[in-house]
């Protein structure tokens, strides 16, 4: 299977970059073409300018200066997310990612009445992230705040899609033990995709 | 007041820009201070770095010189408006950035040594979310619950612990909108931020 694999975190020698590696290589130890988009390693800007936002919404105009970064969108068939959820959400890279890339024309269509999913080629989604909350600050009180957002995203995809949702709470006072098995739970959810 | 206003436009001519100058100019009419930030217009850099990830929990060192004065301009506020384009179901990435970059340990919140975070931006006593969202609102809350909202009225105002006065402006389904439908909202808001 062809998977997109993508990771925002800053710092390369940080745990979440462990994660993203480790879902990388086990991917494509089990056979799947990976193509791996770090985010902040390309440099990736996330705000989109006021030329980008005046054709956004203009299927065509909207792709320019875009097209690598749509073709590798459009062509994978699992979608893979690594990352740290940063107050209620995704970092502001990856964020800016899904604003610029996931377009009218790319992701969907839309018309006065409806919108229909484009990305249905995609098949799995993959979310692998870390809180620094406890669980039940992330799940009761925010309400599952960021899984919403990815919901969202979700309904673009196949729908058949299946979803899995990784996540390792409390990091900052996580233990090695801990950060371990969360590494190998990656791991074995992913040898399995 | 002293307001902070925040704004995440990229395009000056946009309704966003009719809609902020609305806001501002009523709340300026009530006799409030308004600092506006224009992210875009400042060029900010919603990417949180390498070094400011290590230095995040370092309260001598996370306020570098270039976050510092975005910091001092949130901590002097006693109300914060924010003026924001729903975009991919969540606040744009430059908007998600601030909050990255700015809401430091030491600014938003303080970490006690039983690793519990507590609140500290508890000299906003009120908060106002203004946004305008591309889809119906039946669209947004349905299934997926309106995120955007959300983020205002219940994760902004807990780190204000909870204290201060919450609201939220919409104009839904942005995408069919009329001339008539755009001049309501900006009464909406001139009226809100006139009684703000």
């Amino acid at each position: 299977m062809r998977v997109l694999a993508v990771h925002a975190h800053p710092v390369p020698e940080s745990y979440g970059r462990a994660l993203f590696e480790a879902a990388v290589e086990t991917l494509r130890a089990g056979g799947h073409e990976v193509d791996a988009l770090d985010l902040y390693a390309e440099g990736f800007a996330p705000a989109m300018d006021a030329d980008e936002r005046r054709r956004h919404n203009v299927p065509g105009p909207n792709r320019r200066g875009l097209e690598p970064d749509i073709a590798r969108l459009e062509r994978t068939e699992a979608l893979v997310l690594v990352y740290p959820t940063w107050w209620f959400g995704m970092p502001a890279m990856l964020k800016g990612w899904f604003d610029r890339v996931w377009m009218p024309g790319v992701a969907f269509d839309l018309d006065a009445e409806t919108i229909t999913p484009r990305l249905t080629r995609i098949r799995k989604l993959t979310v692998i992230t870390t809180y620094g909350s406890p669980w039940w600050v992330v799940n009761l009180w925010l309400m599952r705040a960021d899984r919403r957002i990815v919901a969202g995203f979700r309904r673009l995809l196949h729908p058949n899609c299946t979803q899995e949702w990784l996540a390792l709470y409390r990091l900052d006072t996580a233990t090695d033990a801990a950060r371990s098995a969360f590494l190998e739970r990656v791991r074995r959810s992913l040898a399995r995709l | 007041m002293r307001i902070l206003m925040v704004r995440a436009h990229p395009v000056e001519a946009s309704y966003h820009a009719a809609v902020a100058k609305t806001a501002m100019d009523a709340l300026r009419a009530a006799g409030h201070e308004i600092d506006e930030l224009d992210l875009y217009a400042e060029a900010f850099d919603p990417v949180l770095s390498r070094d400011e990830r290590l230095a995040y929990h370092d309260l001598e060192r996370n306020q570098h010189p270039g976050i510092k004065p975005y910091v001092e301009r949130l901590q002097r506020a006693e109300a914060l408006v924010l003026v924001f384009p729903v975009w991919s179901f969540g606040l744009p990435a430059i908007l998600k950035g601030w909050m990255d970059r700015v809401f430091l340990p030491g600014v938003s919140f303080t970490l006690g040594a039983d690793g519990v975070a507590r609140p500290a931006l508890t000299h906003l006593r009120k908060i106002a979310g203004i946004a305008t969202y591309g889809r119906p609102w039946w669209l947004v809350t349905f299934g997926v619950g309106d995120f955007p909202r959300y983020s205002v009225t219940r994760y902004l105002k807990r780190l204000t612990g909870g204290r201060a006065k919450v609201e939220y402006r919409a104009h839904y389904d942005m995408n069919r909108s009329t001339p008539e439908s755009r001049q309501r909202f900006l009464d909406k808001v001139r009226r809100a931020m006139a009684r703000f």
